[in-house]
């Protein structure tokens, strides 16, 4: 079964139900953290605003007085905790970034201001904790019995709810329940992020300031770490490793050789993708789960009579032959994550290199045998750029 | 014999005596004085040897934007060995893969006794011969004289930019890599060399990039392109301008859609496969299908394989003679791990046959390739199908002979897209594959 039937098949289980399909066991945002809905739009007088917070009226401003109402509602880069910001769609943040960037740092819009850009930053993680589309959010977790297109609009998640608040109301049940077991490692980080924002802020730092060359390059390394370990975060899901199976990201199969520490895998599809080098986390049993946990590495790939064999080091409990076992790809390594983003700034902060600082380089120049000049002298493709 | 260009020769000695006169370096490198050096052949070709020439004489940054069959890993290699035994320099290599770094260190193993290749503890054992292999403690170069110490990048970023400092960083397939790891690789020299195909598939990125949407210098592009837009006074670009395993017609087709900065020009000696029937298979040609199921429709993947199948057995000459083709001379590349994973089943009785995703294949090349066209199934193209990296990469794996596997479809579909720099790249492909498409029957 290929996953476009997969999909298709809890769309169609959801339009026999006449109701949403989980995609997920979990919720796929971390709890916590206090929330405020926000919808910006257009107006004739620049941008308009509405926003509640759980239990609260909703208020309304437009331009700069946006900033005020979100201050009222606690909305702070001096407040003890951030809020998550929830919307519907994708062109409320930016227009609040807008107002932000327009604002006077030194009034008292500068605190919302900062905090907004706090948002503006972390919206690019995956938690959730930070900005909360609460479209997408409920996408991920369920399926409706709808073309998919029909899914990204508000309306069809919060059929029947004549409240404009409706997205407070879905944030609370998209949330609801366990969440994703690795989501609470992207939310320490979130909240480290804020500590730093707050610090920056109280340095008198201008969050408007574009990234330097190390602060952007440790920017990306974080995005790739969060994305990294959302992406491990969803595979520790038992629905989603279901759909998994279809992509070729977790693996079930049987052992049909074991030698040592050393299993051959014989692959129920051809289209896994591990490879040789892959590190792996694996349980003795089906995609939903098992007792008999192992960790290991992909040594060798083939293809025998038709079927894919994978060969297994594996670490920790030893699968016997003809177990039926399921693999994946290994969770990253939180610890090594931060030990990599430490290097990083460790590099960029020695500021040694002109490619580090961003400064133009100064060359230092060498002698040349005449013979290496001479021979490179005929050369048509080399171009200075100075 | 060759003859040098006169105003070529004294613009480098312009550039020679000038530069002797700006600085010099921190560790004053200790040159080998005689001419003879293993990897002296980087001076045979001036492409090469003026590589060598930049880096040698301290330009801060050299980019090698480089054709597809170019000889990236041998000027990686030779030019790695030449400044460490001839310059007496001490030099970085990073590498983006493990097995990259496993194939430049045996090169360089062949090349120079000084050679390291820094491998971390976990995993499987380096596939290295000749090169002394060491971990993060024992990596140390020579306390005098010269040395290359090879790893791949992520394992330098693990790394003490003070222990293992260089004179120069050598970065292969440099447009795989960021322009934020560059600037790790940064703190451990003050010279970078940038190697790489600036066709191919861009580095592997998993977070978002939103936040730099628009900059020309944002982290996650490749790191020769931002480094030019970042330090262009500062860099020297040298072209290699050959292409050793392309011939003439996929050359044609390939450098002015995927390289319309880097001209080049195909010096692969004549190849060329002979079908059963004693026809001159055509050097790159396709077959249009007719395609109802999307990507995943049977009759695409089953049609590759079969041209597969068909390509064994029939006779390959090359310059050292005509032998036949075996399942080890074919190459499927498919844009799709299931589809790849299909043409392997039904492939599997010919297990020599590579089948794999462009991102698999990268940096491979065999006598022939069958190709599935990216967007084969496709009715609404998307950024995934269109990426010319992928496509470039998929053009370019064969010597002798490809067939692209398409959709009859496609080429409605493209004329039907928004207009975009990737939808004019795949529309001048597919008018080199069918320029007589408007007389099709497209019911």
């Amino acid at each position: 079964m290929s996953v476009e039937w997969f999909d298709l098949g809890l769309r169609l289980a959801a339009r026999e139900r006449g109701g949403p399909v989980e995609r997920l066991r979990h919720a796929p945002v971390a709890p916590g953290a206090a929330r405020v809905w926000v919808a910006a739009s257009e107006g004739a007088s620049g941008v308009q605003v509405r926003a509640a917070v759980p239990g609260g009226p909703v208020g309304r401003a437009d331009g700069g007085e946006c900033l005020d109402l979100l201050g009222a509602l606690g909305v702070s880069i001096a407040a003890p905790e951030p809020v998550t910001l929830v919307v519907e769609d994708e062109s409320t943040l930016p227009a609040l970034v807008a107002l932000a960037r327009a604002s006077d740092p030194a009034s008292s819009r500068g605190v919302v201001a900062a905090h907004v850009g706090w948002w503006a930053e972390r919206s690019d993680f995956p938690s959730g904790r930070a900005v909360l589309d609460v479209v997408q959010a409920c996408r991920s977790r369920w399926v409706l019995g709808l073309a998919p297109s029909a899914e990204r609009s508000l309306s069809v998640w919060a059929q029947g709810v004549e409240d404009e608040r409706a997205p407070l109301m879905l944030a609370e049940l998209v949330s609801a329940g366990s969440p994703l077991p690795l989501l609470a490692v992207l939310v320490e980080d979130e909240l480290a992020s804020w500590e730093y924002a707050q610090t920056a802020h109280a340095e008198g730092r201008d969050w408007r300031h574009p990234d330097g060359t190390g602060r952007a390059a440790l920017g990306l390394r974080s995005r790739c770490d969060a994305a990294d370990v959302y992406a491990a975060a969803l595979l520790s899901d038992p629905l989603y490793r279901e759909r998994a199976v279809h992509t070729g990201h977790v693996v079930i199969g049987r052992v049909v050789e074991a030698s040592g520490r050393r299993i051959g895998v014989e692959c129920a599809r051809l289209d896994a993708r591990l490879r040789p080098g892959s590190q792996v986390h694996g349980w003795v049993g089906g995609v939903a789960g098992g007792s008999l946990t192992f960790g290991g590495e992909v040594l060798a790939a083939s293809v025998n009579g038709g079927r894919l064999v994978l060969s297994v080091a594996v670490v920790g409990a030893l699968p016997g032959h003809g177990d039926a076992v399921t693999l994946h790809d290994a969770p990253p390594n939180v610890g090594g994550q931060v030990s990599g983003r430490s290097r990083y700034r460790w590099h960029y902060a020695a500021r040694r290199s002109w490619l580090t600082t961003g400064r133009a380089p100064v060359a230092a120049r060498r002698e040349v045998p005449l013979s290496v000049l001479v021979a490179g002298a005929s050369d048509d493709g080399q171009e200075d750029q100075r | 014999m060759r003859t040098m260009p006169p105003r070529a020769v004294s613009g480098l000695q312009e550039r020679a005596t000038a530069s002797s006169a700006v600085s010099v370096p921190s560790r004053a490198p200790e040159a080998v004085s005689g001419p003879l050096w293993r990897a002296r052949e980087i001076l045979d070709d001036p492409i090469t040897a003026g590589v060598l020439y930049s880096a040698w004489s301290g330009d801060p940054a050299v980019i090698c934007p480089a054709a597809p069959g170019a000889g990236k890993t041998r000027l990686v290699a030779l030019l790695a060995a030449s400044l460490a035994d001839r310059a007496g320099l001490r030099v970085g290599v990073a590498a983006q893969t493990r097995e990259q770094a496993a194939e430049i260190a045996n090169r360089l193993g062949r090349l120079t006794d000084s050679a390291q290749l820094l491998w971390g503890r976990k995993g499987s054992p380096p596939p290295v011969q000749s090169v002394r292999v060491v971990g993060g403690v024992g990596a140390r170069f020579p306390a005098t004289g010269g040395g290359v110490i090879v790893a791949t990048t992520a394992r330098w970023i693990y790394a003490d930019h003070d222990s293992l400092g260089c004179d120069v960083m050598l970065v292969d397939e440099a447009w795989q890599a960021t322009y934020a790891d560059l600037g790790c690789l940064g703190a451990f020299a003050a010279q970078v060399v940038c190697v790489g195909d600036p066709g191919q598939i861009a580095p592997v990125v998993t977070g978002s990039t939103t936040r730099w949407e628009g900059s020309a210098t944002a982290p996650h592009l490749p790191a020769p392109t931002a480094l030019l837009a970042a330090h262009k006074d500062a860099v020297t670009v040298v072209r290699l301008t050959n292409t050793w395993r392309l011939g003439p017609q996929t050359t044609a087709l390939v450098q002015p859609a995927f390289y319309p900065d880097l001209p080049f020009t195909s010096r692969r000696p004549p190849e060329h496969i002979t079908d059963r029937d004693g026809r001159v298979l055509p050097e790159i040609t396709a077959r249009p299908l007719p395609v109802r199921g999307g990507p995943s429709d049977p009759v695409l993947v089953s049609e590759c394989a079969t041209s597969a199948r068909a390509l064994i057995g029939t006779q390959l000459t090359t310059a050292e003679g005509t032998r036949d083709l075996t399942d080890r001379d074919v190459m499927v590349v498919c844009p799709h791990v299931s589809q790849a994973a299909a043409v392997r089943a039904l492939l599997a009785d010919l297990p020599g046959v590579m089948v794999g995703t462009a991102n698999a294949v990268q940096g491979m090349e065999r006598p022939a390739s069958v190709v599935l066209h990216p967007l084969a199934g496709y009715r609404d193209p998307a950024g995934f199908g269109l990426d010319p990296g992928r496509a470039c990469v998929m053009l370019s794996r064969h010597r002798a002979h490809a067939l692209v596997v398409t959709d009859r479809a496609t080429g409605a579909v493209l004329n039907h897209a928004e207009p975009s720099e990737s939808i004019r790249i795949h529309q001048h492909v597919w008018a080199s594959f069918y320029p007589d498409e408007s007389s099709w029957d497209t019911t």
